[in-house]
C-alpha cells in the first residue's frame, strides 16, 4: 500500500465512486510520509496553495495522480507541473503559518528579558498562545475545513472552523449538484421541488427508489465518517471494520444512485442488488455491535464536545447532531412515504460525541433496513400518485436539504450547516488538543459550503 | 562481555526490527512479507534529506541518533540466553530503565527541533507523560529484583526457574507492560505522533535517513520491551524440551505480538486521562507491588 | 577497571563535561541549554561507572534525563524567548558571578588535591549496591524519609493549587473549580521601555 496524500480527503473520493484503498493507496500521516499525491483535476481554488505546499514537502521520489472531476479550479498540471522544483517551504498544508507561533515575537530589541503582558490564562500565569490555522488538507480533518486555532499550551483557547470549498449549485457535467459529499440528497430535493412546482407527483415506485438511494448514501456517508473517526481516535479496529462496510456499500449505492437518476426501477438484477445490500448490512451491523456499549468508545467520547439541547434548539441545526441531543428534528418523520416503510426517528439524549457516534451507527443500520424494505416492495411500478409532502425537504446524512422556488429561481440550501460550524468550535473550547480534535471529528463537518 | 558482543547486539537489533515489522503485518491481517518491509525501508532511506526550515538544526538532527542509541543500549541489557547476556551489568535492570529514559529527550528534541506547533505539542506531550511511566517501570523492576536479591537481569531470570514472576507478582507485570509500551510510543500510546490528531506530530518532519532511523529505533524499543518483559516476568529462557534461545525467542515474539495486537484494538489513550491514571493509580499500585514483593521475598524465596 | 582504563574514561569524559557545561551559557536557546546540561551531567554517569560505582552511575544516567527535561519544560514555559532566536545573553551580573565561580572552583580544586582520599581497588559484584542499601535503610533512613515526604507533599499540593478551575478556566468533568471566562488573546510580547533595536525575525534563522 502506497502512502498517499489524498486531496480533499479519502471520504470525498469514496462518495465520488473511487475508493483509494482499493487502488492500493493508504493514508499518509503527513506530506513527508507520502509517496503519491491524489488530486482532483482541476484543483479547487481554495486548495491550490495548500496543495502546492504539500507537494513541496513531499520527498522524492514522488508522483501525483490527477483524477478528473467536474469542478472549478486550477488545472492540476498547471499547479504541480514543475516536477523536481524547489517549492516554497513556507507554511504547509498542515499548519499555515510556521509564523503563527511567533505571533507576538516581531520587532523586539536586544534586551535580554522581555515582558509578556496580557491577561493571565486561567492558571494565573500570563502565557503566549499559539495561533495557527489547521487545514485545509490536515489529516484527521474533513478536506477543505480550516480551523483557526489558538492554543494555550495544548489546550484549545479558541477554535473557529470554516468551510473553504464552494459547492456549485448549478448542474455540471455528470449531473452533480450541490454537495459533493451528499449528491443524491441534493438532486432528490431539487427533483421534488421541480415536481412540486410543476404540480406533478412522482409514482410510488419512483419515490421508493429515491428513498432507497438516499438511505444508501446515508449509510455510506456514515461508514466513511466512522472510518475517519476511527483514524482520528487511533482505533485501527474501528477503522478496519468501517472500511469493510464502506467497500461493501459502494457497489449497491452506485447502482441505486444511477437507477434513481434515471427514474427507472432497479433493473433486471434486483436480487443481486438485494444480496449486495444484505452483505453490506452485515458489515454495518458488525460495526454497530463493536460500538454499542463499548467501553473503549465511552472512554474516548462520553462527555466530550457536549452541546446542550437548548443551545441547538436556538439554531436551525438538524441532522444527527440535533438528534443526538434529544431534538427530534428529522425531515423523514414528516414524509408519508417513509411512514409507509415503517420508519421511526431515533434520538439519543446525551448530546456528546458518544451519542453522535452511536446514533450514526444505528442510523446506518436502519438506513439499510429501509433500503431493503423499499426495494422489496417495489413490485408495483407506477401504482398511481402518492401524496407529495408540503415542501421539498430531504434528510441528508448531515442534516436536511431544502429546495424551494424564490423569485422564479430554484434555490437549494442546507439550513443549519453554517451554525453547526460555530457550535462545533464552541464545543471544543477548553479541551486538550487531542480531545478537541476528536470532539470536532464527532460532528461530521463538511468542508463544502454553499457560496454566497 | 566479549569483544564480539557489540556486533552481535547490532545484528540482533536489525534482525529483530525486521521481525517486529513482520509481526506488525501479521497483526494487521496482511501476509508477512520481508521483501515488502525491505522495499519500504529502502524506499525511505533513499529519500533525500529535505531539511525544512527547522527551528533548531542541532536538535533536529540529533534526535533520531539519541533515540536509536537509547533503544540499542536498552536492547543490550536484555539477557537472551545464559551464554549471550549482552551488557551483563550487575545493575542491569536499572540500566535498562536509564537507557529508556533517553527516549524522552530524544522525542522532545525531535518536536522542538522541527518547530511547528503540532510537532512541538507532540514532543511536549511525551515530556508530560515521561514521569508517568518511568516510575512504574523502575518500581516494577524493583519489585522483581527484590526476590532475586540482585539487579542483574540474568539473576532475575535464574530465580524464575520454577515459577514465572508474572504469576507471583501480577501487579508488577500489569504495570510494567503498558509502561514499556508507552515508552516505545506504540499504539495505543502513540501520543507523540498521533496520526489523525497531530498529523505525525513530533516525527512528522523527518524524511529519508532520519525517518528510517526513527522507525528502526521504535522497532528496537519494542523488541527490547518484549525481551525484557519475557526475561523479567515470563521466565526468560526457562522451559522444558526446547533450547534456551528458542524459548526466549518464542516468549519475546508472543509478548511483542500481544503488544501490537492490543494497539490495533484500543483507541489511543488521551493525554489527560493517561496522566491522571498514571499519577493517581499506577504509582500507588507500584508502591503496593513493592510491598507485595517484600512479602513474597520473605515468605517464599527465603 | 584497570588504572589505564579508568583514566581513559575519566579524562575525556571530564573534558566533555566541562565543554558542554560551558556551552550551556554560550547558547541562548532554552532547549539547547537544558539539553547541553543533560549531556554534561549524564556523561558524568560514565565516570561513576569507570570508578566502579555502578549503582550511582546508572542512577545518574537515569535521573539526569528526567530532571533536565523537566527543567527545559519550565524554562520554555517561563522564559520570553525559549528558541533563542533573539540572541539573548544568558549570563547576568557578570563580575560578581565570575568572581564567585572562580572562588568556588579554586576551593574545590584545593579540596580535591589536598585531601587524602582513601584508595582501594574494587572488584566483583558491585559492592556499592549493598553498601548503599544498608546506608539508606540504616543511618540515612530518616533523611530520605523526610526528604521523600516533603517532595511528595510539594508535588501534590502544587497540583491541587494549580488544578482549580480546569485548564482554561472551563471546568472539565471531574473538576470542582470555579469557571473563569476564557481570556481573549492571553499573552503578548511587549518590548521593554527604552532600547528597541533589531527587527522581525520570521523564524528563518536557526538558533545559535
Amino acid at each position: 500500500m502506497t502512502p498517499a496524500l489524498i486531496v480533499p480527503d479519502q471520504s470525498a473520493w469514496t462518495m465520488w465512486g473511487h475508493e483509494p484503498a482499493q487502488l492500493g493507496l493508504a493514508l499518509a500521516e503527513s506530506p513527508e510520509r507520502a509517496r503519491q499525491l491524489v488530486v482532483p483535476d482541476p484543483v479547487p481554488a481554495a486548495l491550490a496553495e495548500a496543495v502546492r505546499d504539500a507537494w513541496s514537502r513531499m520527498p522524492a521520489p514522488r508522483s501525483y495522480v490527477a483524477w478528473p472531476r467536474a469542478m472549478d479550479g486550477v488545472p492540476a498540471g498547471e499547479l504541480l507541473g514543475e516536477e523536481a522544483g524547489h517549492g516554497e517551504e513556507h507554511g504547509g498544508d498542515g499548519e499555515h503559518g510556521g509564523d503563527g507561533e511567533h505571533g507576538g515575537d516581531e520587532e523586539h530589541g536586544g534586551h535580554d528579558m522581555m515582558a509578556i503582558v496580557g491577561d493571565p490564562s486561567a492558571d494565573g500565569l500570563v502565557m503566549e498562545p499559539i495561533d495557527f490555522e489547521l487545514g485545509p488538507l490536515a489529516t484527521g480533518l474533513p478536506g477543505g475545513l480550516v480551523l483557526g486555532l489558538s492554543l494555550d499550551g495544548d489546550v484549545v483557547g479558541r477554535c473557529a472552523p470554516r468551510a473553504t470549498l464552494a459547492m456549485s449549485l448549478g448542474p455540471i457535467a455528470g449531473g452533480a449538484y450541490g454537495d459533493p459529499l451528499a449528491p443524491v440528497a441534493w438532486t432528490t430535493a431539487i427533483a421534488k421541488a421541480l415536481e412540486h412546482a410543476g404540480e406533478r407527483a412522482p409514482s410510488e415506485a419512483t419515490t421508493r427508489l429515491r428513498i432507497a438511494a438516499v438511505e444508501a448514501e446515508r449509510a455510506l456517508s456514515h461508514m466513511c465518517w466512522l472510518r475517519g473517526f476511527g483514524y482520528v481516535l487511533g482505533w485501527a479496529q474501528l477503522s478496519e471494520q468501517a472500511h469493510d462496510g464502506v467497500v461493501a456499500l459502494m457497489a449497491p449505492r452506485l447502482r441505486l444512485q444511477e437507477a434513481a437518476a434515471r427514474l427507472e426501477p432497479a433493473g433486471p438484477d434486483r436480487d443481486g442488488l438485494l444480496a449486495q445490500v444484505a452483505a453490506a448490512a452485515g458489515a454495518v451491523e458488525r460495526v454497530r455491535r463493536l460500538l454499542d456499549g463499548s467501553r473503549r468508545l465511552r472512554a474516548r467520547t462520553r462527555g466530550r464536545a457536549e452541546i446542550p439541547a437548548e443551545r441547538i434548539a436556538a439554531t436551525a441545526v438538524g441532522g444527527p447532531v440535533a438528534r443526538a441531543a434529544g431534538l427530534p428534528r428529522d425531515a423523514r418523520a414528516a414524509d408519508p412515504a417513509y411512514s409507509a416503510l415503517d420508519f421511526t426517528a431515533a434520538t439519543l439524549e446525551a448530546g456528546d460525541a458518544e451519542a453522535r457516534t452511536l446514533l450514526r451507527a444505528a442510523e446506518a443500520v436502519s438506513a439499510l433496513e429501509l433500503v431493503r424494505t423499499a426495494l422489496a416492495q417495489e413490485g408495483s411500478p407506477d401504482a398511481g400518485r402518492s401524496n407529495a409532502p408540503a415542501e421539498a425537504v430531504v434528510e441528508g446524512p448531515r442534516g436536511p436539504v431544502r429546495a424551494w422556488h424564490e423569485g422564479g429561481r430554484l434555490r437549494v440550501g442546507a439550513p443549519g450547516q453554517a451554525e453547526l460550524l460555530e457550535l462545533a468550535g464552541e464545543a471544543v473550547l477548553g479541551l486538550e488538543v487531542g480531545r478537541a480534535l476528536a470532539g470536532l471529528a464527532s460532528f461530521d463537518l463538511s468542508g463544502w459550503a454553499v457560496s454566497a | 562481555m566479549s569483544a564480539a558482543s557489540p556486533f552481535a547486539i547490532v545484528a540482533l537489533a536489525l534482525v529483530g526490527a525486521m521481525a517486529v515489522a513482520l509481526l506488525e503485518q501479521v497483526v494487521a491481517g496482511a501476509r508477512p512479507s520481508p521483501a515488502g518491509v525491505a522495499r519500504a525501508a529502502l524506499g525511505t532511506l533513499r529519500q533525500p534529506l529535505a531539511v525544512p526550515q527547522v527551528k533548531d538544526a542541532w536538535l533536529y538532527h540529533g534526535a533520531p541518533v539519541l533515540l536509536l542509541l537509547g533503544g540499542v543500549l536498552a536492547l543490550a541489557t536484555v539477557p537472551w540466553t545464559p551464554g549471550f547476556r549482552g551488557l551483563d551489568f550487575s545493575t542491569g535492570a536499572i540500566l535498562y530503565s536509564a537507557c529508556l529514559a533517553y527516549v524522552t529527550p530524544a522525542v522532545l528534541m525531535a518536536g522542538w527541533g522541527a518547530g511547528r506547533p503540532l510537532q512541538v505539542v507532540g514532543g511536549f506531550r511525551f515530556v508530560a507523560l515521561m514521569l508517568a511511566y518511568e516510575m512504574p517501570i523502575v518500581m516494577a523492576v524493583t519489585a522483581v529484583a527484590a526476590p532475586a536479591e540482585s539487579l542483574r537481569p540474568a539473576a532475575i531470570v535464574e530465580i524464575q526457574h520454577a515459577v514465572p514472576m508474572a504469576l507471583v507478582q501480577p501487579l508488577a507485570f500489569a504495570l510494567f507492560v503498558p509502561a514499556v509500551m508507552a515508552v516505545a510510543f506504540i499504539p495505543p500510546f502513540d501520543l507523540p505522533q498521533a496520526p489523525g490528531e497531530l498529523g505525525g506530530g513530533a516525527f512528522s518532519a523527518y524524511t529519508g535517513v532520519h525517518a528510517g532511523i526513527v522507525s528502526l529505533a521504535q522497532k528496537v524499543l519494542v523488541l527490547g520491551a518484549a525481551g525484557m518483559t519475557a526475561a523479567l516476568f515470563l521466565g526468560g529462557w526457562h522451559g522444558p524440551l526446547l533450547p534456551d534461545a528458542l524459548w526466549m525467542a518464542l516468549k519475546t515474539a508472543a509478548v511483542a505480538a500481544a503488544m501490537l495486537a492490543a494497539g490495533r484494538r484500543l483507541p489511543r489513550a488521551e493525554l489527560p486521562w493517561l496522566l491522571g491514571a498514571a499519577w493517581k493509580y499506577a504509582v500507588p499500585a507500584a508502591i503496593l507491588a513493592i510491598v507485595w514483593a517484600g512479602f513474597v521475598s520473605l515468605a517464599v524465596y527465603q | 577497571m584497570s588504572g589505564l582504563g579508568t583514566a581513559l574514561v575519566f579524562w575525556p569524559t571530564a573534558a566533555i563535561m566541562l565543554v558542554t557545561g560551558l556551552y550551556v551559557f554560550r547558547t541562548s536557546s532554552m532547549a539547547r541549554a537544558g539539553l547541553l546540561l543533560l549531556a554534561s551531567l549524564g556523561v558524568e554517569g560514565l565516570i561513576f561507572l569507570a570508578l566502579a560505582s555502578e549503582f550511582l552511575g546508572v542512577l545518574q544516567l537515569l535521573m539526569m534525563s528526567g530532571e533536565m527535561v523537566i527543567m527545559v519544560f519550565f524554562m520554555v514555559m517561563f522564559m520570553a524567548d525559549p528558541g533563542g532566536l533573539m540572541g539573548m545573553d544568558m549570563t547576568h551580573d557578570k563580575r560578581r558571578s565570575a568572581a564567585a565561580a572562580v572562588g568556588v572552583a579554586v576551593a574545590l580544586a584545593l579540596l580535591a588535591l589536598l585531601t587524602d582520599w582513601p584508595a582501594a581497588t574494587l572488584s566483583g559484584e558491585a559492592p556499592d549496591v549493598r553498601a548503599i542499601g544498608f546506608e539508606v535503610m540504616g543511618r540515612s533512613m530518616f533523611t530520605f524519609l523526610f526528604a521523600g515526604m516533603t517532595i511528595l507533599f510539594a508535588i501534590v499540593g502544587g497540583i491541587m493549587l494549580a488544578a482549580q478551575g480546569g485548564r482554561l478556566g472551563i471546568a472539565a468533568p471531574g473538576d470542582d473549580g470555579v469557571a473563569v471566562p476564557p481570556p481573549g488573546r492571553a499573552g503578548q510580547h511587549v518590548p521593554p521601555p527604552g532600547g528597541e533595536e533589531g527587527h522581525a525575525m520570521h523564524g528563518a534563522e536557526p538558533a545559535r
